[in-house]
């Protein structure tokens, strides 16, 4: 799985299937601070990414 | 995840309201509460040249393409975005770029108003070592943003803050026991009104802070997501991070603590001895025989050796 956060390469390592909420708590974020992206698209906490696939974490506070 | 209103896939979980929505859905109902609140605050009520701050960010990007989609068609009025360049390198030089890019394609006239010409670029002030450069940002921004409002003849100047800004400078504002700036920071207007003072207004103030991000996302608004080099939220990031524990505990909290601001506000009674004068040296808005800008400039070009 490709991990990035806001676009910067993440060392994370996942063996099969993890839940966005919980790969969102594994790099040490909450909830109510990223957006997640799996493949480009934007999904929910809710959501599945599978070992292939990329997933980006966009930070929710910086600049306005 | 399916959409609680149709068969999408979603792109957010509200957990205050424990709906998933999908794009469409959750466009919907951002441009359905910018909306209501445009309205509900009169924001743009008797207004005809309303000024759109956008530093090319998320928020000022998408408050400027939800006015141009709520307002546009609205032949009485007219949106003009204003960028004001902090002088950062690698920074507002970049997002200046989504801006200038976003109000082109809408066809919005857009200016920049620079620090090189009206303050010290922040760089230039950095190199000095200054501490807190987000006051010395903050003084010289708004004196610009008044100027702006001035020469372009704005009657509304629309800041992006969302509902999380919102209540954290709400509570800050509690923190310091600065009930004064609590009153100044509102929807629309404020108690310092004066023709040097143009109203600010806050369209986006009931939309959380990653709704945007996700309406931005979801539409595709190029915005820039960097964070300033110089950002130093001595009380902001703990007041923000509170919140957001408890918002992920009790959902809903955010627009509680928001509603109880709104009602604080409609309770507060203005003080007398809040009007404005005009500067001696620029002749701008000020509570004081010269305003907070004139002051700081004359004493950092000293401090500076100019
Ligand atoms: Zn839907
Ligand atoms: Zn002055």
């Amino acid at each position: 799985m490709l991990v990035y956060v806001d676009g910067q390469r993440r060392q994370c390592k996942i063996d099969g299937k993890i839940k966005v909420s919980d790969l969102i708590v594994r790099l040490g974020f909450t909830r109510e601070t990223v957006i997640a992206k799996v493949n480009g698209k934007v999904v929910t906490e809710y959501d599945y990414a599978e070992p292939s696939d990329r997933v980006d974490l966009i930070r929710v506070s910086t600049g306005g | 995840m399916k959409c609680s209103e149709c068969n999408n896939e979603a792109v957010i979980y509200l957990s205050y309201s424990q709906k998933f929505l999908c794009s469409k859905h959750l466009s919907r109902l951002v441009e359905k509460r910018v909306g209501a609140s445009i309205r509900e605050y009169g924001m743009i009520e008797g207004r005809k040249r309303i000024g759109v701050a956008v530093s090319g960010g998320k928020d000022s990007l998408t408050m400027l393409y939800l006015l141009h989609k709520l307002l546009g068609k609205d032949r009485r009025l007219k949106l003009i975005a204003i960028t004001v360049d902090e002088g950062i390198k690698g920074y507002r030089d970049v997002s200046i770029r989504n801006a200038r890019r976003l109000a082109k394609s809408l066809g919005i006239e857009h200016h920049i108003y620079k620090f090189t010409d009206y303050a010290i670029p922040m760089d230039r002030l950095m190199k000095h070592k200054k501490t807190d450069p987000c006051s010395y940002c903050g003084v010289f921004r708004r004196w610009i943003l008044n100027k702006a409002a001035g020469e372009l003849k704005l009657d509304a100047l629309a800041i992006g803050h969302n509902l999380d800004d919102i209540i954290q400078t709400f509570l800050m504002n509690m923190m310091r026991n600065e009930p004064l700036r609590i009153a100044r920071f509102t929807p629309n207007g404020g108690i310092i009104e004066s023709e040097a003072f143009v109203s600010r207004i806050r369209p986006l103030f009931s939309i959380p802070e990653r709704e945007v991000m996700a309406y931005a996302l979801c539409n595709n608004i190029d915005f820039h997501n960097g964070e300033c080099p110089y950002a130093a939220y001595a009380l902001r990031n703990p007041v923000r991070e509170f919140l957001n524990n408890m918002e992920e505990k009790y959902p809903g909290v955010k627009f509680r603590v928001l509603n109880s601001y709104l009602s604080v506000l409609k309770n507060m009674k203005v003080p007398e001895n809040l009007t404005t004068r005009t500067c001696i040296t620029c002749g701008g808005p000020s509570s004081t025989e010269q305003c907070k800008r004139c002051i700081l400039l004359d004493k950092l070009k000293k401090q500076m050796g100019h």
